[in-house]
């Protein structure tokens, strides 16, 4: 089994609820975000970039992208950072020595670094702390806990802790656009695989940063939308 | 002659002692405070002056073993006084980088998890084991020439080896991040050889200047005519680098040269001043040469202090350069999804924002804090200490030995 | 003598009355007796923790269906429940609701009551009882003064929530207060249904959009304002539909449609009415839909501009009909006759352009045209090169697109609030309702018009818990308070103003604070007595005499509906209300008997822990009760999952006007929770009006749909200089970060954003003010102004100011950014009053603005999200 994700481009509306899901169930401390939407070329939120005389916003959310070949983890000298069985790059909290090594290798800046211990937010009463409540161990590994220590290096883990029970990770769950899908790449069946294949809706794959040949197991489907569309073009709707 | 070395070195032990606990102090400090409070870095620029000072240190780890083993293994009599010297120099460099690292450190109590299953093919992995390995053979170096043995000359043929694999290990460090266009360069581990060779042979000028042998001008100017050629070596490495730059058309090379635009006082500072130090001694030189030929004068021991100085200062800024031109901005560079072009930087979570700054950014403009400074002192006192009480122990030794070689 | 009554008397008071429907005896032990499924089951789950099912409903039309995992007592996080049986309306959610857990257990939660102190006029906490004796005494003080109805009510959307929301509009119905109509005060009222199709608004659930194959949006981002179902626009591209955007910003939904068309602000109706121009003159339009379901081929005197009755003509008489209907007088190959206005769609053959000599019964002639003679005439100057050099959209564009929306079917469009909160908004909505027509998408799957601002529709009858026994229901229109009354009102306003508001879920003195009038009424003591419902502690609490908390909606029973989808939800208790804070319907009940005592039995009698009983019961009774919509629904069934609406039409999906187009019924639809025959007179043929003869229609020559720029009847009105004083439209549009101004102090959305509040201009207008991207600016008219860190945007049109609304005036320095906003009355929306329905609006885009430098580079930052 290989988990890999697709994030349909044509289909993300940009709203971020993937990026804030992540963050609020996977209990990232203030300042920590595994996964961000930008429009590339157009970082400022709510602007567009001039493109070849139109205009476009183009939404693309970011995560770790669980390459294949993944620099991160060539680079963690503890072997804090691993693969796990199903193609997962995860971060064993206890062996992670704060070296930062992995941030400088990643390619995709998707490595975020507790520079602080967190603080939790104020409440009512004490402080408040989101976010899956219990420790998640691998072959003894910590691969989440909501109490993050200080001085180590987190990222996406896919949702280890839902994945590892048979769910989906939360970005995916909560897309409202239906942008994201998840499942196992060796499965045909799988709802990866299915779209992938182009069974829901016919889309042409790619993945980010190909120069850096990490392999991402996130995979990307390119927008439809044409650069020039604010002139348009005839005769491509279809009567029915 | 006890009296006064003892003298001389003790205001400077007890000067780098003071800096060490000061640096210590500082570390503490940030361990206790919390990174985010205490420095500059961020999850954009996540290596800061402590890596720096790591890499300047490293070079003078390597940089002293060159300087001892070309003496020794080129039986440059002459020079041989100063062998020993800069083996101390190798050690203390050494150690010296070994305590930035781990002073760098976000979680430092997890190091055992380094050595119970170092991952092989990370190379901070080989450089944790160069930095070791050599750190060992330095010692044993040190001791060979402070105590003469006889097999002197083969510690020097293995510290020079290990020296020339912990640069092309260090060099490795950098240049295998693809991730980071100024470092992905096959350049970046001979440059480091070099880097190391100018900080070495800088010092060695240094340390014969300051020496009140009878020939230290004349060995100053070995060193320096050697200095020479590796500053303009380095030069002109990086002269390739960014032109090899300029020449790639992807969004990393593009960050990396406006990143270098953003500090080029700096790397004027690493390139210009340096070669304008040395140029100056060659001038002063050969100016000196022509107006007396047969009587040696030329740059005085104070002009080749303070050149080397110079370009002591140049390859500091270098090290900061290292980190600058790479860790400045963001790595990631995309463009629309059905266009070929991707060249435009996608923000980073800098992890600020819970220090009240920006959550999102393209760049940092990294300026290390007063904590950060202060830190540094602790990795360049453990290194001062080191020299020092190697360079006094290295002539209580000597004084001691029955025949003395001068 | 609020205070006089003990638990004991209250309890024996209630227990004696009569509660109709509801009874007080219904509260038996037995009853008492079911714990509700969900508390349970997150009690149950002890250490493990449970997912708990419970709907999101904040004012933002979403009604999304979330679970949420209870862990000690806390919410740790939240998931969509996704558990809708038709499966493309899974996941519903998005970045906020999904993240709300930090405000229900954040620092800004209210968990006492709080109650202005006498002596040092700050805010304190107090007990139950001290607060609810303060706010009768307050309020009763307060209408004893100027009157019951100077007491003006506000609750933000009742289809967000039947029960607890309901509670407080069951007081109100009883106290003789005003209620506000929110969906007015939002400026959400889409003036031209009523004035066209004669009802509050119809629309199409947004799962109907997957089946429309060409859509049109004018002034609706749904990327970001209907956020969880902006997928099915997707899912219909996907299915090989078209999705045009008209936006004079590249906004997300253009990013996501085949086609963005740019055009100048507040112009979308000279493109509509040049499109329609153009279908006409090109014959493409459907002549028997006009024929058959508008008033086109009615008779209008073109002495008066009146439409001609049928009892007036020789040889016609009247169709007999109800007093809210008239009979008008149609053409048959010339021949006149009386148009039965009980039944639509019998009128394919009546002539659609034609003028006729009528003898009327008084001696007289007529001299008559129909309704689309008139109307063809009325769009001759609408050429495509006038609409060009309106609208900036090249002609052919406009010919292009004009052809395609008449021939690509199903069509729909959407008009949203940012094109229709201008003074003439109405207008435009009627000129695209026209084109919706005369391509005769309306009753089709797929087809027609949508409006989709605001949850304020109400899907089902709620008599039998908002009106109580005891009915004292008056409603005011709030903009009367700050304009002044106006010659041509037809609203109630109370005779002494407005002195005292109740608040309910509603932050006012940040998003009513038009031309700062609220606080200014409220400082200067105008406004004497200020009561809110509150479960944050916003700015509109620092206002407040009294202060109740409440609970979120992870803390109560609650009943939601929306007009976006067909599912009625509940929202559940899971985690107990921190501190004192309690169901609103206990709260409404003690301060009703606080008020009166005589009201007891207007309530059921229960305890505060009682709350979510009581709330069950009223839920049965809401459901029973609540007509051939929902009453097949129990409470059991919404605890498993969302229950659908019923419809009349055959299918899955509900087509709005079905009835009306299939089986002839007349027009308007009902407008909940109004009677019919409330509505029906404002469509009197019983058709689809396009031509309005109401004397002020006709003396502002919009009598037929026409383009009327912006600012020309408001702002640069009177003051000659005011285009150069003011040159930019000041936009204040709904952020993804927030829903007005809930979620602003989420701590994951303000970490997005920076906590920097930002506004935003084209770069070329920015660069002529000196101008540039990071600047810190201040934003201004002559009644306000506001503190923003710029942005340049090549995206937008020029000539505008952006900034994203619901900011609160603490992240702002204090200013209120509604400031520079004026509640103009288009004397059009005064010709009749019903509350929601037709009623004075407030057009938020019809701002002018300037823009100054505060500090260069002051807000500098490289990205602002």
């Amino acid at each position: 089994m290989k988990y890999g994700m697709i994030i349909d481009l044509d289909r993300c509306i940009g709203c971020r609820t993937c990026a804030v899901v992540c963050k609020n169930h996977n209990a990232e401390p203030e300042g920590i975000w595994w996964n961000r939407v930008f429009a590339s070329g157009a970082p400022n939120y709510a602007t567009a970039v001039a493109v070849d005389g139109g205009m476009r916003s183009e939404f693309l959310p970011v995560s770790c992208q669980q390459c294949e070949n993944a620099p991160c983890e060539t680079a963690c000298p503890t072997g804090a950072t691993y693969t796990d069985e199903n193609g997962v790059v995860l971060v064993d909290y206890d062996s992670c020595i704060g070296c930062r090594y992995c941030m400088v290798a990643c390619p995709y800046n998707v490595r975020q670094f507790n520079w602080q211990k967190p603080q939790g937010i104020p409440a009512t009463e004490g402080t408040y702390s989101y976010g899956y409540p219990f420790e998640v161990r691998q072959d003894g590994k910590l691969v989440y806990t909501p109490d993050r220590p200080e001085g180590v290096v987190e990222k996406c883990t896919f949702c280890v802790q839902y994945t590892s029970e048979g769910g989906d990770p939360a970005c995916c769950v909560a897309c409202p656009a239906n942008a994201r899908i998840f499942g196992d790449i060796d499965d045909p069946d799988s709802a990866y695989s299915q779209y992938m294949k182009g069974l829901v809706s016919p889309k042409e794959p790619y993945t980010l940063g190909d120069e850096y040949h990490t392999d991402p197991k996130v995979v990307y489907m390119r927008s439809s939308r044409k650069a020039d569309a604010r002139v348009g073009s005839e005769g491509e709707v279809t009567e029915r | 002659m006890k009296e006064t070395l003892l003298g001389r070195s003790g205001k400077a032990l007890l000067a780098c002692a003071i800096a060490a606990a000061v640096g210590l102090g500082a570390w503490i400090a940030m361990m206790n405070g919390g990174l985010l409070a205490t420095t500059s870095m961020s999850n954009i620029f996540n290596w800061g002056l402590l890596i720096a000072v790591f890499a300047f240190l490293v070079g003078f780890g390597a940089g002293g073993q060159f300087v001892a083993s070309y003496v020794v293994l080129g039986r440059r009599e002459r020079l041989m006084p100063y062998a020993t010297v800069m083996q101390g120099v190798a050690v203390a460099g050494a150690a010296g980088a070994g305590v930035a690292i781990l002073a760098d450190l976000g979680h430092p109590l997890h190091m055992l998890a380094l050595l119970m299953h170092p991952n092989p093919a990370s190379p901070l992995t080989w450089d944790m084991i160069a930095l070791t390995v050599f750190i060992v053979v330095a010692v044993i170096g040190w001791l060979a020439l402070a105590r003469d043995w006889k097999s002197k000359r083969v510690w020097m043929a293995i510290g020079l080896v290990a020296a020339l694999a912990l640069q092309v290990v260090e060099g490795c460090l950098f240049a295998l991040q693809s991730a980071r266009a100024w470092w992905h360069s096959f350049i970046m581990p001979v440059d480091f050889i070099v880097v190391a060779f100018v900080c070495g042979l800088a010092l060695a000028v240094i340390v014969s200047a300051a020496s009140k042998r009878q020939d230290a001008l004349g060995a100053a100017r070995s060193f320096a005519n050697l200095l020479l050629a590796f500053v303009i070596l380095h030069v002109v490495l990086s002269l390739i680098e960014v032109i090899g730059l300029a020449f790639e058309s992807t969004g990393g090379a593009a960050m990396a040269l406006s990143l270098i635009g953003r500090y080029i006082v700096l790397y004027l500072i690493e390139l210009a001043l340096p070669l304008a130090a040395v140029l100056f001694l060659k001038v002063k030189e050969v100016q000196g040469d022509r107006a007396a030929h047969d009587h040696l004068i030329g740059p005085s021991k104070r002009e080749y202090a303070w050149s080397s100085v110079l370009v002591i200062v140049g390859m500091f800024a270098h090290r900061l350069m290292l980190l600058y031109p790479a860790l400045g901005g963001a790595t990631l560079f995309t463009g629309l999804s059905n266009q070929p072009s991707a060249e435009w930087a996608y923000p980073v979570s800098t992890g600020f924002f819970a220090g009240a700054r920006e959550t999102w950014a393209l760049t940092q403009a990294y300026l290390p804090s007063p904590v950060e400074w202060l830190s540094a002192l602790l990795p360049l006192g453990i290194a001062g200490l080191i020299a020092i009480l190697a360079f006094g122990i290295a002539a209580r030794w000597h004084d001691r030995r029955p025949m003395s070689e001068d | 003598m609020a205070q006089q009554i003990t638990r004991r008397s209250f309890v024996q008071a209630a227990s004696v009355a009569s509660l109709g429907a509801l009874g007080a005896g219904c509260l038996g032990s037995a009853a008492l007796g079911s714990v509700p499924a969900a508390k349970a089951l997150a009690e149950e789950a002890g250490s493990e923790g449970a997912w708990v099912r419970t709907t999101c409903s904040p004012n933002c039309t979403g009604a999304c269906g979330t679970k949420a995992f209870v862990h000690d007592g806390q919410i740790k996080m939240i998931d969509p429940a996704a558990d809708y049986p038709y499966t493309h309306y899974n996941p519903r959610g998005c970045l906020k609701g999904l993240s709300i857990n930090t405000l229900v257990h954040g620092p800004d939660r209210l968990t006492k009551c709080l109650v202005r102190d006498e002596a040092s006029g700050e805010m304190r906490e107090a007990s139950w009882d001290e607060a609810l004796t303060v706010a009768a005494q307050k309020l009763n003080a307060t209408a004893e003064r100027y009157g019951a109805d100077s007491i003006a009510v506000e609750w933000q959307v009742q289809g967000t929530g039947h029960i607890q929301k309901g509670s407080l509009i069951r007081l109100t119905n009883m106290m003789g207060w005003s209620a506000i109509g929110c969906y007015e005060l939002n400026g959400d009222l889409p003036m031209f249904w009523p004035e066209t199709f004669g009802c509050q608004s119809e629309e199409l659930e947004s799962y109907c959009w997957e089946d429309s194959r060409y859509t049109m949006i004018f002034g609706s981002n749904v990327m970001v304002t209907r956020l969880p179902d902006a997928h099915f626009l997707n899912y219909s591209r996907e299915a090989g539909g078209k999705v045009v955007t008209f936006d004079p910003n590249y906004c997300p939904t253009a990013e996501k449609s085949d086609e963005w068309v740019q055009l100048a602000p507040d112009t979308d109706g000279a493109f509509a009415l040049a499109a329609a121009k153009h279908i006409i003159d090109n014959d493409l339009y459907d002549r028997e839909f006009m024929a058959n379901f508008t008033d086109q081929p009615i008779l209008i005197d073109t002495a008066t501009g009146k439409r001609i009755l049928a009892d007036a003509v020789v040889g016609l008489s009247a169709v007999p009909a109800p007093d809210y209907r008239t009979s008008y007088v149609m053409l048959h190959g010339g021949t006149p006759f009386a148009v039965d206005p009980e039944h639509v769609g019998i009128t394919a053959d009546a002539d659609l352009e034609a003028e006729v000599d009528l003898p009327l019964k008084d001696g007289t002639t007529a001299h008559a045209r129909t309704g689309f003679s008139l109307l063809r005439e009325s769009l001759e100057p609408y050429t495509l090169e006038y609409a060009e050099e309106v609208t900036g959209i090249p002609a052919d564009t406009i010919a292009r697109i004009a052809r395609e929306c008449a021939t690509i079917k199903p069509m729909h469009i959407i008009f949203g609030g940012a094109g229709e909160q201008w003074y003439h908004g109405d207008l435009k909505g009627r000129a695209l309702a026209l084109l919706a027509c005369l391509t005769g998408n309306i009753g089709q799957l797929g087809g027609g018009i949508s409006t989709y601002v605001g949850q304020y529709k109400t899907r089902f009858n709620t008599a039998s818990w908002f009106l109580p026994p005891k009915l004292n229901k008056k409603s005011c229109a709030f903009q009367y308070a700050i304009t002044g009354r106006t010659p041509e009102m037809t609203a109630p306003f109370p005779k002494e103003g407005i002195r005292g508001l109740v608040i309910g879920w509603g932050n006012p003195f940040e998003q009513h604070d038009v031309a700062d009038w609220l606080r200014q009424a409220r400082e200067s003591g105008e406004i004497e007595t200020v009561i809110t419902f509150e479960f944050q502690h916003t700015k509109t609490v620092d206002y407040s005499d009294v202060v109740f908390p409440c609970s979120s909606w992870y803390e109560k029973l609650e009943l939601t509906t929306t007009p976006l989808h067909p599912w009625v939800q509940l929202q559940q208790r899971m985690v107990e209300p921190p501190g004192e804070a309690a169901d609103e319907i206990w709260i409404c009940k003690e301060l009703a008997c606080h008020l009166n005592p005589d009201l007891a039995d207007q309530w059921p009698e229960f305890d505060r822990d009682q709350s979510q009983e009581v709330s069950e019961q009223v839920c049965r009774l809401l459901l029973e009760k609540g007509g051939p919509t929902i009453d097949h629904l129990t409470l059991e069934q919404l605890r498993e999952g969302p229950g659908k609406l019923a419809h009349a039409n055959p299918g899955e999906k509900r087509i709005p006007f079905w009835e009306q187009v299939h089986n002839g019924d007349p027009f308007p639809t009902v407008s909940r929770p109004n009677a019919y025959d409330v509505t029906a007179k404002f469509v009197r043929s019983g058709r689809i009006e396009f031509y309005r003869d109401e004397d002020i229609f006709l003396s502002l020559d919009e009598q037929l749909p026409c383009y009327k720029p912006a600012f020309v009847d408001t702002e640069w009105k009177d003051d000659p200089d005011g285009p150069q004083k003011y040159p930019f439209a000041y936009i204040t549009r709904n952020s993804v970060f927030r829903i007005h101004s809930t979620y602003v102090n989420d701590p994951l959305m303000l970490e997005m954003q920076d906590e920097t509040p930002k506004c935003w201009m084209n770069p070329a207008d920015a660069e002529r003010l000196g101008l540039a991207s990071g600047d810190l600016v201040e934003v201004y008219n002559s009644r306000g102004q506001v503190t923003a860190a710029l942005v340049c945007d090549p995206g937008m049109h020029t000539g505008q100011v952006i900034f994203d609304q619901g900011w609160w005036s603490e992240y702002t320095d204090g200013d209120s950014y509604n400031s520079l906003i004026y509640p103009w009355i288009n004397p059009t929306n005064e010709v009749y009053y019903v509350s929601s329905v037709w009623s004075p609006n407030m057009a938020w885009n019809e701002t002018a603005c300037n823009v100054r430098l505060l500090q260069k580079g002051g807000a500098l930052r490289e990205v602002m999200s």
